[in-house]
């Protein structure tokens, strides 16, 4: 009897503990990682009642706020990864354990699967608008150029495990192979970063991707960016501040972007997920008369990476990063602004620039610029 | 309002019960009958309105009904309280379903299609109907005395443990703990370990089961594999039963918790030999309402073979629509009807010697293909399903971008074999492993063991709910 007296109540006090730690907080909680949109309760008609909405809302709102929800996630989570080999399946972007603690984001292995195959009239279509883009702003001595950055999938697929790979898929061509004929055949001026990180595997440069991270590494996009200077160089004719790295720091313990995934996991033992980092120290080679130029960025979160090197070297004058499109980061300073795509300002946002990058990732090449390339020849009537 | 919500688990049902235990004997049915309508009101505002005013009106029937003289009198009346709850029932259950049929026969025609606006449908509306019949049809027989207050009958019918999926609780059974609920610390103890193994049922096995069959059931019917339709329908059979069965024993462990005896609804229904057995184990207070205020008021087996065989399409028909407005319901009733009507008519006797587990896998198969039908959209989505289960030729032949890994994770593989050991551990080998462990612990180590299990099980729970609310993303792009 006592046994059981003794169960209530613990389990009446858990009850309490939980409840006093969601609106209290006395103790800590781990963080977790991620985005996500919060729950806002709230009425604004009778019909948000009598339909259900509030109460989801609320419910929604309780379980992001319930307390020790940072433990409660991540203790499940270890379950997955120490029981199962695998991460949470609710992630909206699936955690894909791999070979040797690769770990991707399914979209990426998708790609490679060619699983969504963009057809090639689209893909001609948004080529074509690129080349008129291109010649546009050729008019007005603005250089445009097509970054393609590459896919942790498509450059190591060796570690993705068997289960995941469609092999029946692979011998379609993808979307980056439907793109490059199609670039060389328009003439549009582009940098390709797949064939360069094949080339960098292929001679044994290690740690281009890290294992716990879904972009490029910081070594990957600082070799990367080197060759972007140079074809910046090219487009504009002039010399440019270039980087220089004096040594290679190895490290165990991952920066920003390479353990992204790996704390997306959030897992009770993220280091347990850590493993070797490579890291430029880099220095600045700017001589006298060195040229900056006016750059605008277009692309997705593949450019944080070289948009580091460019910043931290001051290799620009002013630099805009339109990230999806949608968010204005304005160098230096990193200033951020919404983008109202509505009023899009054509004439003051391009017209003043020296060079226009648009960085597309293998994944994203069926929305190359994400609505910019449409927006700017609509400005200017094509 | 779910059971496994944070809002049930971590607010309403702590408040629920402690207010419960804290009232005084007198105010505990007011204040449950209070606790139950604020649970309506928070999941169903319109089932609550209209549970209200169908408890004032039963109310009144029924005491009409006790205290009529003539039998006339009665009947009619109860004919016309049935007939009041099934109209009600039919409007907001079935009108869009009729109406949505109208039209299509409507526009087939070119007379053009009437206007309808969409009833919003009050969750558990069918098991609320039933237990109205069930208290109308109980004083009409003499069986029990109207309830002795309104509050005891709202109280029967708003019960928040069984409100919205049942069990369905005949009236007669529970009449005398409707006044004055009784309960011990064993009960509240044992109503825990219940709810706890119900939980885990519903979160850690139904659910997980759930995410591989959603998507292979909304799949394309052109790039679903073999092997993937077979997928989808395993799990989607084992999922509603961990489902039904986990909210079931929630709603029985909150039910002794509060001094009730909710009776039970599953016996290992999947360890049946036919389908006439899977009837005895499956949802069986549902079974149960349909012998009694159905089959034998139609005449049962008591009028030759033809009118029974008539009597039990007609049950299985109508259990058949009870679970939903589609035809896909009524099909699946028919099925089952169908199987019932075979075995009675040649194959119970026959199937005497067949081996047990013979028999149990061949009618897991035949289940298993009439949950295709009950899952399914449409009919045609159906058949298309079952086809493609049985289409040899696709084997290996229809190239889905869909790859098993994707569609079930290593954890979804073992809750599957844990839900099918559970599912099909031999009854035998289950009752001598059960003597043992209780000859071997002891009361007092039968009493840790659940602890202990019911513990575990519940922390596990708790994270997978709660982790399963946390879906985010790396970057936003915004």
């Amino acid at each position: 009897m006592l046994a059981k007296k003794i169960f209530i109540g613990a389990l009446c006090a858990f009850i309490v503990l939980i409840l006093v730690q969601t609106y209290l907080k006395p103790f800590g909680d781990m963080i977790l990682s991620g985005v996500e949109v919060k729950a806002r309760p709230s009425i604004s008609s009778p019909n948000d009642v009598m339909s259900g909405t509030f109460q989801d809302t609320v419910e929604a709102w309780l379980k992001q706020n319930i307390g020790f929800r940072g433990y409660s996630v991540k203790s499940d989570n270890q379950i997955n990864y120490s029981l199962f080999n695998e991460f949470s399946r609710s992630h909206p972007r699936r955690i894909i354990l791999g070979k040797n603690k690769q770990l991707y984001e399914l979209p990426y292995i998708d790609n490679y699967n060619r699983n969504t195959v963009l057809p090639r009239k689209d893909m001609e279509a948004q080529v074509a608008d690129l080349k008129k883009l291109q010649q546009a702003l050729a008019r007005k001595n603005i250089r445009l150029l097509l970054t393609i950055t590459p896919s942790k999938a498509s450059i190591y697929p060796e570690y993705i495990p068997d289960k995941f790979i469609n092999h029946d898929n692979l011998l379609k061509e993808d979307n980056y192979q439907i793109l490059l004929p199609l670039l060389r055949r328009y003439g549009v001026d582009f940098l390709d970063g797949r064939e360069m990180f094949i080339g960098f595997k292929k001679a044994g440069v290690p740690n281009i991707f890290p294992t716990s991270g879904s972009h490029w590494s910081l070594y990957g996009a600082y070799l990367f960016t080197e060759k972007l200077i140079e074809r910046m160089e090219g487009l504009l004719g002039r010399r440019m501040v270039h980087i220089e790295s004096k040594r290679i720091i190895t490290s165990r313990e991952p920066i920003e972007l390479d353990k992204d995934i790996a704390r997306l996991g959030n897992i009770l033992f993220t280091r347990s997920l850590f493993t070797e980092y490579l890291y430029p120290d880099t220095r600045t080679d700017a001589p006298a008369n060195v040229f900056r130029p006016d750059i605008l960025i277009v692309g997705s979160s593949f450019c944080w990476n070289f948009i580091e090197y460019l910043d931290r070297h001051r290799t620009f004058s002013r630099m805009n990063f339109y990230y999806y499109f949608n968010t204005d980061y304005l160098y230096p300073g990193k200033k951020r602004m919404a983008i109202e795509k509505d009023s899009f300002d054509w004439h003051r946002a391009v017209s003043p620039r020296d060079l226009i990058i648009i960085e597309a990732n293998e994944i994203a090449l069926g929305e190359i610029g994400y609505g910019f390339i449409r927006a700017c020849l609509d400005a200017i009537g094509q | 309002m779910g059971f496994s919500t944070i809002t049930f688990l971590f607010y309403f049902l702590p408040v629920a019960l402690v207010l419960f235990y804290l009232a005084p004997g007198k105010a505990r049915v007011p204040m449950l009958l209070a606790s139950s309508y604020l649970f309506y009101l928070w999941g169903s505002p319109t089932g609550a309105a209209v549970l209200l005013a169908g408890t004032v009106f039963d109310y009144l029937m029924g005491n009409a009904l006790h205290h009529a003289a003539r039998q006339r009198d009665k009947k009619l009346l109860l004919a016309l309280s049935v007939a009041v709850n099934i109209a009600v029932l039919f409007y907001f259950k079935y009108m869009n379903f009729f109406m949505g049929e109208l039209n299509r026969a409507l526009t087939f025609f070119d007379w053009g299609a009437i206007h309808w606006t969409a009833v919003i449908f009050p969750v558990g509306i069918s098991f609320i109907t039933f237990h109205k019949i069930s208290y109308l049809v109980d004083i009409y027989y003499g069986r029990v005395e109207p309830a002795r207050s309104f509050a005891a009958y709202a109280l029967y019918l708003a019960m928040f443990p069984k409100l919205t999926q049942g069990p369905i609780v005949r009236y007669h059974t529970i009449a005398g703990q409707l006044t004055r609920p009784a309960f011990t610390l064993d009960d509240v103890f044992e109503g825990i370990i219940r709810f706890c193994t119900g939980l885990a049922k519903k979160v850690l096995i139904a659910d997980p089961l759930s995410t591989v069959a959603n998507p292979i059931f909304s799949m394309d019917i052109s790039s679903l594999t073999v092997g993937q339709a077979w997928l989808g329908t395993l799990c989607y059979t084992l999922q509603i039963y961990f489902d039904f069965s986990g909210y079931t024993d929630m709603a029985i462990g909150i039910g002794r918790m509060i001094g009730f005896t909710i009776p039970e609804n599953f016996n290992r229904p999947y360890y049946s030999q036919s389908f006439t057995e899977h009837w005895r184990r499956w949802h069986i207070t549902l079974g149960g309402f349909f012998r009694e205020y159905l089959y034998i008021p139609l005449g049962g087996n008591r009028e030759g073979n033809a009118k029974t065989y008539r009597n039990l399409w007609i049950v299985f028909l109508v259990t058949g629509f009870w679970h939903g407005a589609n035809w896909t319901y009524i099909v699946w009733g028919a099925y089952h009807g169908f199987f019932i009507f075979i075995e009675r008519l040649l194959l119970l006797e026959k199937m005497k010697k067949w081996p047990s587990a013979l028999k149990i896998a061949i009618f897991f198969l035949l289940l298993c293909i009439g949950f295709v039908i009950f899952r399914s959209e449409t009919i045609t989505g159906a058949f298309l399903y079952i086809g493609r289960m049985f289409d040899v030729t696709a084997v290996g032949a229809i190239p889905s971008p869909n790859l098993l890994a994707n569609l079930i994770g290593n954890r979804e593989l073992f809750v599957l074999a844990v839900a099918l050991a559970i599912t099909f551990f031999p009854q035998p080998l289950y009752d001598m492993l059960r003597f043992r462990l209780t000859s071997w612990s002891g009361p007092r180590g039968v009493v840790a063991m659940k602890i202990t299990a019911a513990s575990l099980i519940l922390i596990l729970s708790l994270i997978s709910l709660i982790n399963n609310s946390f879906s985010p993303f790396i970057y936003f792009r915004f």
